[in-house]
């Protein structure tokens, strides 16, 4: 698992969204202060003001979709090799990441592609981003 | 001008050029249009100004199909007819609604939206909205609140116009009075509209008083304007001549009974700055009435998809009086939305969101099996009851999901939110589906006598001189409230009928 520095800790806790830094960070560490999820998962923990929230979502997913229970899988699903999603996955750029996730977002939804999550109906790229932080790292 | 069947001599026969049988928004719009013509007009109505249980009771009958509320609840025997209980939603069909659909088994009017247009304008008057423009774009300018910009192949935005609401029988009472060519015979229930041998021609229309008395009306023309239960009713239950009762020579009369499905549908994240001050509000005091703008699948999305009319009106979810909000599978489904809530401000944008509740309106496809026919059962007066059948099919279920659906994604391609589908979660969703009141469908017009039991004209096939009102005559409803046509169909019928005299 890549750790991540300080300085790109900080500045993820700067681009977390509208909850503001210091309630992201209390999400963002485990309980003995180093940080909860890396690498891409901690990129998308870094969209959610509540990355918890997010977590519950994912795991809703994966106790559907069981074959996507594997984090290095979901970069792959999600990056589609993309190089700009895999750079703002691995670069842990989560204000590129929010602007992509987005976008595709809305594609999804607008072409039908909706996958259900405890009867919602959200877009793939939704639901992956959630079950990142709720997936097992590859063995 | 009124007077009282009581007060008719037992047994006496009544001379006018035009009878016209219920007092409800068509007949009361079908007198007043045609006072200050030469012909001579009467009206029955079986009941009084006021409701009165013993007249109401005459509406009793039996409901066997998919769940219906009592039929002498779902209709007001009195002066003004169920105008005495209506809501005021207002809007006119639209023209795909008048249109054959492929997708849809015996879809198709024998005429157009365009046909009525000039007669929906003097509707809009008699139910005292604001100007005849249902336009969305009108109507986000006249109240300043915004519509969702919405994936228009998708998902659009209709606006319903708010009657105050007007309550006929109040609001007409002294036009009629004053009238001097129509007079309104209260207390007057017709039994029976009578054949002459041949058939072709109705001669004279029976009525009866709770007290006993007994007399007809003969006229040259005739109409009857007694709702979607009781046209036929009244139709099946005169059969002294044809044995399957006026009109329905083609076995059609009672049938393709429909009303729209009304039900929760589905619970939606939104963004709740947008959605308070947004046109789904209701807005009132604006050019003289209240506005409000609802969720409808569009044309293209209908076509594509092979889908009904759907609309959905958007309430906060605490204010939904249909949704339990203590059930496990409710909790569970608001507790999630909280989190998606979450994803929202993360992925699409920032600020508070809030849960709403979206209830759906929705066309009934043609059914017909779904049907009025006659109970064995008789009321006071001797005549059988009413026996309801109504029936949704799988055409409905599947319109409903696949537009719930059209909903998700449109409000997800706007980046506006998420839609949790109770048709899709909730196997027995069907079940939940109520009518709204709307009777439709039960002497549906068709220019094929083997098709229909009206011509384009409202006139009944092979009967020269009989005409019906109301809502009965819709071959298909639209999602739309059926009063504003109901009044511009009576003003058109009017406009013929004094046309046919002249």
């Amino acid at each position: 698992m890549t750790r991540l520095t300080r300085r790109s800790f900080l500045a993820l806790l700067g681009l977390a969204g509208a909850g503001g830094g210091a309630a992201a960070a209390r999400f963002l560490l485990d309980g003995e202060g180093a940080p909860k999820w890396s690498g891409a998962a901690g990129t998308s923990a870094a969209l959610f003001d509540d990355p918890e929230a997010a977590r519950r979502l994912g795991e809703a997913y994966l106790r559907v979709h069981g074959a996507e229970n594997d984090r290095r899988r979901l970069v792959g699903l999600l990056s589609r090799s993309e190089r700009e999603w895999r750079r703002a996955l691995q670069d842990q750029d989560p204000s590129a990441l929010r602007v992509l996730a987005g976008r595709r977002a809305a594609r999804e939804l607008a072409a039908g592609e909706l996958v259900e999550v405890d009867g919602w109906w959200v877009a793939p790229t939704e639901a992956r981003l959630c079950a990142l932080l709720a997936a097992k790292d590859a063995a | 001008m009124f007077a009282d069947g009581r007060g008719v001599a037992d047994n006496a026969n009544l001379d006018c050029d035009v009878c016209v049988v219920g007092a409800g928004a068509a007949g009361i719009v079908l007198a007043l249009e045609l006072t200050g013509t030469p012909l001579k007009v009467f009206v029955l109505e079986a009941g009084g100004f006021d409701y009165e249980p013993e007249t109401q009771s005459l509406y009793e009958g039996e409901s066997v199909g998919h769940p219906y509320f009592a039929l002498e609840s779902a209709r007001l025997r009195m002066f003004g007819g169920t105008t005495g209980h209506w809501q005021g939603w207002c809007r006119p069909l639209d023209p795909i609604d008048f249109e054959e659909r492929s997708w849809v088994p015996d879809s198709g009017w024998p005429i157009t939206r365009d046909d009525l247009d000039p007669f929906y304008e003097g509707a809009n008057r008699y139910v005292r909205v604001g100007p005849y423009n249902y336009s969305t774009a009108f109507w986000r300018r006249a109240t300043g609140a915004p519509a969702f910009a919405l994936p228009s192949d998708l998902v659009e935005t209709s606006v319903f116009q708010y009657s105050p609401p007007i309550r006929f029988g109040l609001a007409y009472r002294e036009r009629v009075r004053q009238s001097p060519n129509v007079t309104v015979f209260l207390h007057s229930n017709v039994t029976s509209v009578r054949l002459s041998s041949t058939g072709s021609r109705v001669e004279r229309a029976d009525a009866a008083t709770l007290t006993g008395k007994r007399f007809a009306v003969r006229a040259s023309r005739f109409v009857v304007a007694v709702g979607g239960i009781e046209t036929p009713r009244l139709l099946l239950a005169s059969n002294e001549v044809a044995p399957a009762g006026v009109g329905n020579q083609h076995d059609l009369v009672g049938r393709y009974f429909a009303d729209h499905p009304h039900a929760p549908v589905a619970i939606a994240t939104l963004p709740e700055a947008l959605s308070v001050g947004s046109l789904y509000y209701r807005r009132e005091h604006v050019l003289g009435t209240a506005a409000r703008g609802v969720f409808v699948t569009s044309d293209p999305l209908m076509r594509a998809k092979r889908t009904l009319r759907f609309s959905a009106s958007l309430d906060p979810v605490e204010r939904d009086p249909y949704v339990d909000r203590k059930a496990p599978a409710e909790k569970r489904a608001e507790g999630l939305a909280e989190d998606l809530a979450v994803v929202e401000r993360g992925l699409a944008r920032p600020g508070k969101r809030h849960v709403f509740s979206l209830f759906m309106r929705a066309e009934q496809a043609p059914n017909r099996d779904s049907r009025v026919t006659l109970a064995g059962t008789r009321d006071r007066l001797g005549m059988r009851e009413a026996r309801l059948d109504w029936r949704l099919g799988e055409l409905d279920r599947s319109s409903i999901a696949e537009s719930v659906r059209a909903l998700a994604r449109a409000l997800g391609a706007a980046r506006l939110g998420h839609v949790y589908s109770r048709p899709d979660q909730e196997p027995d969703f069907m079940q939940r589906a109520q009518g709204g009141y709307h009777h439709m469908g039960t002497a549906r017009m068709h220019a094929d006598p083997r098709r229909g039991v009206v011509d384009r004209d409202c006139r009944v096939h092979g009967v020269d001189n009989l005409y019906l009102a109301g809502s009965s005559v819709f071959p298909t409803t639209g999602f739309a409230n059926p009063t504003l046509t109901i009044v511009a169909l009576a003003t058109r019928l009017a406009r013929h009928l004094e046309k046919r005299s002249g």
